[in-house]
């Protein structure tokens, strides 16, 4: 409701009195209707009662029931004992590395023998590969006493 | 599982059902015995039909226990939301329902007929119920709100989901149609013209 006399509709601008009148007609009516209202019979309790219990067990249920995971594949749980994708390809990158120095081994490995033996060898060059089986005897004994002096 | 309330009819309508989604199945029974009898005058009042109102009930309730979980603390009253789905549901089912002519308005429920008096209150109930079914029914749930719930306006505001000021609007034209509807009636069931 407003005070506005302009916004006043002929809805809710009403003579008090007239309200009142409709009030005390309408009383005795409510008055005979109130009471009414029934209790709800123990079928419908029965029934809305075991709603609630199976509402009450589904919530409940849905809290302890596990999460269902999806199975996981061997080879993925393979990958996941030795700690995943960055581990798997250390190790691939290492085992290919100790195959191709097996193969071939990098220069560096042969160098002391190298160093040594090109000084013994005259005809062996830096870098060439060199045996000991390619020494003659005297040249191993040689080779020998430097190894003896090394140390 | 035991209530956490020394005296758990006393408790809350929010705590019960707290204690209800937290399992406690004594809640639920004491939810039920306390607003089950509210959702079904207020449906039978709204719909004119028991039948029908028992089902409304049911599925109020239903819609209860379900929200329960997520129910949260000091955000609504329980009952408020209740008459709320109570009423939304009535509204849908009338909706799809034809419209109940006078001569098929539900009958008084009363099991005590005899004596003259309680016959005419009887009747007076009936002809109210009569009158009420022909209400459109933002103003029928508004008047029982008022009048048979007697709730506030300041409630029922907030159960229609409307401001105060509709909620006097709809009670001055519900008023207003119930006593033109009843005016007729009132000699026949034995009232003077000065109440």
């Amino acid at each position: 409701m407003t005070d506005k006399p302009f916004s006043k509709s002929k809805q809710t601008a009403r003579d008090p009195a007239k309200q009142a009148a409709e009030e005390a007609a309408l009383a005795p009516f409510f008055d005979a209707l109130r009471p009414e209202a029934a209790a709800p019979s123990e079928a419908l309790m029965a029934r809305v009662l075991a709603d609630a219990a199976r509402e009450q067990a589904a919530t409940g249920a849905d809290e302890r029931r596990p999460v269902a995971r999806p199975a996981t594949p061997p080879a993925r749980r393979l990958l996941g004992w030795i700690g995943g994708w960055p581990v798997l390809s250390g190790l691939a990158t290492a085992t290919l590395a100790g195959i191709w120095i097996g193969v071939n081994p990098p220069a560096p490995l042969a160098a002391p023998v190298g160093t040594l033996t090109t000084a013994l060898l005259p005809g062996a060059g830096a870098g060439e590969a060199t045996y000991l089986v390619d020494l003659d005897l005297e040249a191993s004994f040689a080779l020998a006493d430097a190894e003896g002096a090394m140390q | 599982m035991t209530m956490a309330f020394d005296d758990p009819d006393s408790a809350p309508d929010a705590a019960l059902l707290t204690l209800y989604a937290n399992g406690d199945a004594e809640a639920a029974r004491l939810l039920a015995a306390r607003l089950l009898p509210r959702v079904l005058a207020h449906a039978e009042r709204l719909l004119g039909s028991r039948a029908e109102a028992e089902d409304v009930a049911q599925e109020a309730m239903l819609r209860l226990w379900r929200i329960a979980p997520a129910w949260r603390q000091g955000e609504a009253q329980v009952s408020t939301w209740l008459y709320r789905v109570t009423a939304n549901l009535c509204i849908d089912r009338l909706r799809r329902a034809r419209p109940v002519p006078l001569e098929e308005a539900p009958e008084i429920a009363d099991g005590h007929a005899g004596p003259a008096a309680r016959m005419q209150e009887a009747e007076r109930a009936t002809a109210l119920k009569a009158a009420l079914m022909r209400l459109p029914a933002r103003q029928r749930e508004a008047v029982v709100l008022r009048h048979m719930e007697e709730l506030g306006n300041p409630e029922i505001a907030e159960i229609m989901e409307t401001s105060v000021e509709a909620v006097e609007s709809l009670l001055a034209r519900g008023k207003r149609a119930l006593a033109a509807d009843l005016a007729g009636r009132r000699a026949e069931l034995g009232y003077t013209d000065d109440g």
